[in-house]
């Protein structure tokens, strides 16, 4: 048989392929064009709609998808999800964090080579993922795919009516056998569900969470990505139900939420150049020349130092101690740490403590006052001198675990409280009260007591009487709350063992 | 403790007259102020920009209490004219109100009747038939694009402070007072008013005309063939009957 | 939460099948009436008949009432909740009638909901806790899921869900949540205000958004009012003073301009009741009794809800009076009588006979009875009943029409609980 090597190396028609094709996807028998899976991000911020969105998302997306859920709100209630998923392993939880934009640290951990980052208030459906993935196939250039909602720009607004999820299912497929493979080039996407491969992403940075609003910052990153080259696509073929609150901003409710708007939208016309009076126009005005503009710098993805709130760590010397003894003990103070941005400053009371000044780093400060007056009030000032998030109170003479300063600002970010007390090594977790309280303690110990940045704690007293001699008396509109010590072996005790044994400065146990 | 005044007086009303001039001296302007100082109490008026003697003329009657000169005319634009003259006679602080144009009549019967008309509660707003005169102050004239005196025509009203007064902004025929009065109770009077405007010699309908047609050459404002019809040769006049021994 | 459902009509004819749908926290559900077994199952609802119904733990039951004349059923069965859903009058049914004991049905209902916006307009000047069964927006505001089905919810659907929640999980006051009551007039105003621009020369969009927005208290709302008024004057129709113009004292009410309110109601005061009242107005207001002239203004532009909110609070003895004209007019006739009965209002208030407002020349006093008589028959204390009318009644003309309401009423229970049986399958 003779072998042609010009004839057509496969006979079967495009129809026959696309049919068979067809086939293979309506029995769900294809997998996602990924060889190593696909990171869906869902942002929670509706406590009524996570668990229905997480629950389809692990339902519909198909195999090898893992899932993060960032909680986006301060009050989100996140134990009634854990409880209710904790059988699912391939999903994690990214707690709130004050001052932290999360959603950068889950997109920096993304592995895959597609990542979707999707709001919790998205209802998908099965099967939804698939078509979403290959425009980035399709065209080697386009790496940013969304499908049309009621919440996305221009041609992508498709805003319909369901009375349930059958119905929403029938429409979507329709719309996919309709429309299947289509998808047209966009200026700008800022949905609730976008698909980027993770190349674009590595290059385009995370999210500028300064804009405040979530449809500006979604823009403000796509007009980025298109800086470089990439190209946003609207797959004509895919339709997400998204849902809206009833007390969403309509332009109508508490002044608050609208100046907060239209705020977001200035902040992003600034960033782009664009006049505010385009704010004013349907759809979200955009630059016309992109590659005109100048680049805008990238937004580093994960989290950043910066993103450690800077701690102010008060030692105090209550004890005479000597020169070298004094200096050691700092030293050792400041090495056992391993929260990563302290600000130390030691407080002392020249006619006291008679030793040399020493400032160890260049931000570190030493304070020096005459007389114990003096000394108490500076302690006592600390944050009308020195801006930090976090102030905590160090006592030379007390040892602390390495996980100290890094527990009271966990505590800090996690809670109302104003004030921080960090229970005596050993004590039960279930001994300490719950909630921070106002006004029920008159003295808090200084050295386990740490405060949040801007507020003046108190007075702070010495009490002639007991060992640890200085006290807290904390404001009475401060918020008080406790956390647990740290271990109970060793530490927290007296260190004065450590002295050496002469006659000046030490005291003995 | 001081009971504040009812908003609706059933006696001791004062009538104010408020009237719009432009180039009325040598007219009827005199005739009309003598008539009116006889009926009512006081006399508001604005002077759209007149170049003849009207403005001296109105100073010469001592009803004449407020005298609005307006440097150059707003004939143009008839709403902000209208909104003036209205300002001017409420800043009087007045019971009732009687727009009078410089070249309209009451008779007799209307001036009597004036006082008791005014003093009641029971209705805001009163309409008079108005009959446009022909040629001469003997007929007036009844056709088909002259019939205004088959309708009632609003011309005194009761001022009520906090009421809303709206007059619609329009460049041509605006009502001469606010359209608000509508939805107050009116009475309809069997009294009549007579509009000399028309009682012209023909070569001045004919320059009425020619102005009508200038300012509105498409009939926007006012039916075409309206203002042809003030050239009409011999137009369908009515003798005027008065009532009992007056005219 | 169970729920049982009295209907008007049939299951076939019930137009609330999707508001059953999306109830919350849905366990057991009875229909009154009949069902074929195809229909229980395909809704799983269940029928019973009237008897089975007295039999269920009621307490432990939700009802959703959409006809007056089950009133009396739903009074003796004393439910956990009574939900009240308001519809005109249909055809064949007496027009009055039908009115007055849908008042009286809402007026008991710890929730009112109503398709029809005239309504619901109506009911929110009588009373709070009212729910819209109807919006344009086309967006999905919430969810609930049942069993396989996930319902995505419209705005008004969203809202019936969280009022029903309300009921048995009553908001912490202290929360820093919109009151839905207040997003739906949100919603309303907003959609007013956008169909003013799409129509600027059409007064009644204009009025829609001006009541909405003052509901809201939002100081637009005159500004709406005003340009409403002046559409209805460009467009000749002239009968407006009371429905329009007058609209504006309740809102300098609201502001607190109480002067100016009340020269603005004096403005529209000609007969002589009318007089009479603003006279009363302008006395309260010049000895200093604000609080009265204020719920006047409101009961006086029909917002007899806004006056016994601001009365139920007022310490002036003459606040009881008014009161109970307010309970009156809104058919709180309980609260009513309850007020009336406490010592300082049985010489009862001269001033009372003289404000009516509308037109009714029957005192406050002659009501009594009348309003006591109503609520026995309710109550299934049919002689009792009987005795009070004819106190109201004093001459035989007034007896007779009593009577016959009493008929009618009767007769209207009956037909409907015959529909119930006759709907056989």
């Amino acid at each position: 048989m003779s072998y042609n090597a010009e004839a057509k190396a496969d006979a079967v028609s495009p129809e026959r392929l696309a049919g068979r094709y067809s086939y293979l996807e309506r029995e769900g028998l294809l997998p996602l064009p990924t060889r190593d899976g696909v990171t869906i991000i869902v942002e929670l911020a509706h406590k009524e709609w996570a668990e229905e969105c997480l629950k389809r998302l692990l339902l519909y997306s198909g195999p090898a998808v893992r899932l993060t859920g960032v909680v986006m709100k301060e009050d989100f209630p996140l134990e009634p999800l854990l409880e209710q998923l904790s059988a699912e392993t391939e999903l994690s939880f990214l707690p709130y964090e004050r001052g932290n934009y999360r959603t950068n640290e889950a997109l920096a951990d993304a592995r895959t080579s597609f990542v979707v980052l999707v709001e919790d208030r998205v209802m998908v459906t099965p099967g939804w993922l698939g078509e979403l993935l290959w425009p980035a196939i399709d065209d080697p250039a386009a790496y940013v795919t969304a499908p049309c909602s009621a919440a996305e720009e221009q041609e992508g607004r498709a805003v319909l009516r369901f009375g349930n999820d059958l119905e929403l299912s029938a429409y979507v497929n329709h719309q996919l056998s309709r429309f299947r493979g289509e998808w047209q080039e966009v200026q700008v996407l800022s949905g609730p569900c976008l698909i980027i491969t993770r190349d674009i992403l590595q290059r385009t940075g995370g999210l500028d969470a300064s804009l405040g609003e979530r449809r500006y910052i979604i823009a403000d990153w796509c007009l980025r990505a298109r800086q470089l080259g990439a190209r946003l696509a609207l797959s004509s073929a895919s339709y997400v139900h998204v849902l809206q609150p009833l007390e969403g901003n309509t332009g109508y409710t508490d002044g608050g939420e609208q100046a907060a708007y239209a705020e977001a939208g200035r902040a992003y016309c600034a960033k782009w150049g664009l006049p505010d009076e385009r704010l004013g126009e349907a759809g979200l005005p955009v630059p016309g020349e992109l590659s005109a503009l100048e680049r805008q710098p990238a937004i580093p993805l994960g989290r950043t130092a910066a993103a450690l709130p800077l701690v102010t760590a008060v030692v105090y010397f209550e004890d005479k101690w000597p020169a070298a003894a004094s200096m050691q003990r700092q030293l050792l103070l400041q090495a056992q740490q391993s929260y990563g941005n302290i600000r130390w400053v030691s407080v002392r009371d020249s006619w006291a403590d008679t030793s040399p000044d020493f400032p160890v780093h260049e931000q570190d400060t030493v304070i020096t006052v005459q007389g114990e007056k003096l000394w108490l009030h500076a302690l006592e000032s600390f944050s009308a001198m020195y801006q930090s998030e976090v102030t905590v109170y160090l006592s030379a003479s007390v040892s602390y675990d390495s996980e100290y300063v890094t527990r009271i600002v966990k505590a800090l970010q996690h809670s109302t409280a104003a004030l921080i007390v960090s229970a005596a090594p050993g004590l039960a977790e279930s001994e300490l009260p719950s909630y921070p309280e106002r006004g029920a303690a008159a003295v808090l110990p200084l050295e386990r007591t740490a405060h949040r940045g801007g507020i003046m704690p108190g007075r702070i007293v010495k009490r002639e009487s007991s060992r640890r001699s200085l006290l807290l008396c904390p404001g009475p509109e401060l918020a008080v709350g406790y956390i647990a010590g740290g271990p109970a072996s060793g530490a927290g005790g007296s260190v004065n063992d450590n002295l050496p044994s002469d006659g000046e400065g030490g005291t003995r146990k | 403790m001081m009971r504040s005044r009812p908003l609706r007086k059933a006696s001791g009303n004062r009538l104010t007259a408020m009237m719009q001039v432009r180039n009325e001296a040598g007219r009827y302007l005199e005739q009309v102020l003598e008539e009116l100082s006889d009926f009512v109490d006081e006399i508001v008026i604005v002077d759209d920009g007149s170049t003849d003697g009207t403005a001296r003329l109105c100073q010469s009657f001592a009803k004449v209490t407020k005298l609005v000169t307006l440097e150059s005319p707003l004939f143009s634009r008839e709403w902000e004219l209208r909104q003036t003259l209205w300002e001017l006679a409420l800043s009087t602080g007045p019971d009732w109100l009687l727009s009078v144009d410089a070249d309209e009549f009451y008779e007799e019967a209307a001036k009597r009747e004036m006082r008791r008309l005014i003093d009641q509660d029971v209705y805001d707003w009163v309409g008079f038939r108005l009959y446009d005169f022909w040629g001469g102050t003997t007929h007036y004239r009844e056709d088909e694009h002259w019939n205004i005196h088959t309708k009632h025509t609003r011309t005194l009203v009761r001022y009520l402070p906090d009421f809303h007064y709206f007059t619609p902004r329009m460049d041509h025929h605006v009502p001469r007072l606010p359209l608000s009065y509508a939805v107050l109770p009116g009475f309809l009077a069997e009294l009549r008013v007579k509009h000399y405007g028309w009682a012209l010699s023909p070569e001045e309908l004919r320059r009425k005309y020619e102005r009508y047609m200038d300012l509105d050459p498409e009939g926007r404002w006012g039916s075409l063939e309206q203002y042809r019809s003030i050239l009409d040769e011999h137009p369908r006049l009515v003798e005027w009957q008065g009532k009992g021994n007056s005219y | 939460m169970n729920y049982i459902i009295f209907s008007g009509v049939s299951w076939e004819a019930y137009s609330y099948k999707r508001l059953l749908d999306v109830l919350p926290e849905r366990e057991d559900i009875v229909f009154a009436g009949t069902m074929s077994s195809s229909e229980q199952a395909e809704s799983g609802i269940r029928s019973l008949s009237l008897e089975e119904i007295y039999r269920l733990p009621v307490k432990d039951f939700t009802v959703l009432v959409s006809s007056p004349y089950w009133l009396q059923d739903v009074l003796a069965l004393s439910p956990a909740f009574v939900v009240a859903l308001l519809e005109h009058c249909p055809e064949g049914e007496d027009g009055s009638l039908w009115d007055k004991y849908s008042g009286l049905l809402a007026a008991q209902a710890d929730l009112t909901a109503t398709a029809s916006e005239r309504l619901y307009l109506e009911q929110l000047l009588s009373r709070s806790g009212v729910v819209y069964l109807s919006g344009d927006s086309p967006l999905s505001y919430g969810l609930i899921r049942r069993g396989e089905r996930l319902y995505f919810l419209a705005d008004y659907e969203a809202v019936w869900k969280r009022a029903l929640e309300e009921l048995w999980h009553p908001q912490d006051k202290a929360a820093d949540v919109e009151p839905w009551a207040a997003i739906q007039l949100r919603h309303r105003a907003e959609y007013y205000l956008s169909m003013c621009t799409k129509l600027p020369k059409q007064p009644t969009v204009h009025y829609l958004a001006a009541s909405y927005l003052y509901l809201l208290g939002d100081e637009r709302a005159a500004q709406l009012l005003t340009r409403s008024f002046e559409l209805m004057l460009l467009h000749d129709y002239t009968d407006c003073l009371h429905s329009h113009y007058r609209f504006f004292s309740a809102m300098e009410a609201k502001r607190g301009n109480l002067e100016l309110a009340v020269r603005q109601y004096e403005i529209t005061a000609f007969t002589a009741e009318e007089r009479a009242v603003s006279e009363q107005l302008q006395h309260w207001l010049d000895s200093g009794r604000r609080e009265l002239v204020q719920a006047e203004l409101y009961r006086l532009n029909e917002d007899g809800a806004a006056a016994i909110r601001l009365l139920e609070g007022a310490a002036d003895p003459e606040a009881r009076s008014l009161l109970l004209l307010n309970y009156t007019d809104t058919f709180q006739w309980e609260k009513a009588l309850r007020l009336q009965q406490e010592p300082e209002n049985t010489a009862g208030d001269p001033a009372a006979a003289v404000l009516q407002g509308s037109g009714a020349a029957i005192s406050i006093l002659q009501q009594i009875p009348v309003m006591e008589g109503t609520l026995y028959l309710l109550y299934g204390k049919r002689h009792a009943a009987i005795r009070s009318f004819l106190r109201a009644a004093g001459a035989d003309q007034g007896a007779r029409a009593l009577f016959a309401e009493m008929a009618d009423l009767e007769e209207a229970v009956g037909r409907l609980r015959g529909r119930m049986a006759d709907d056989e399958v």
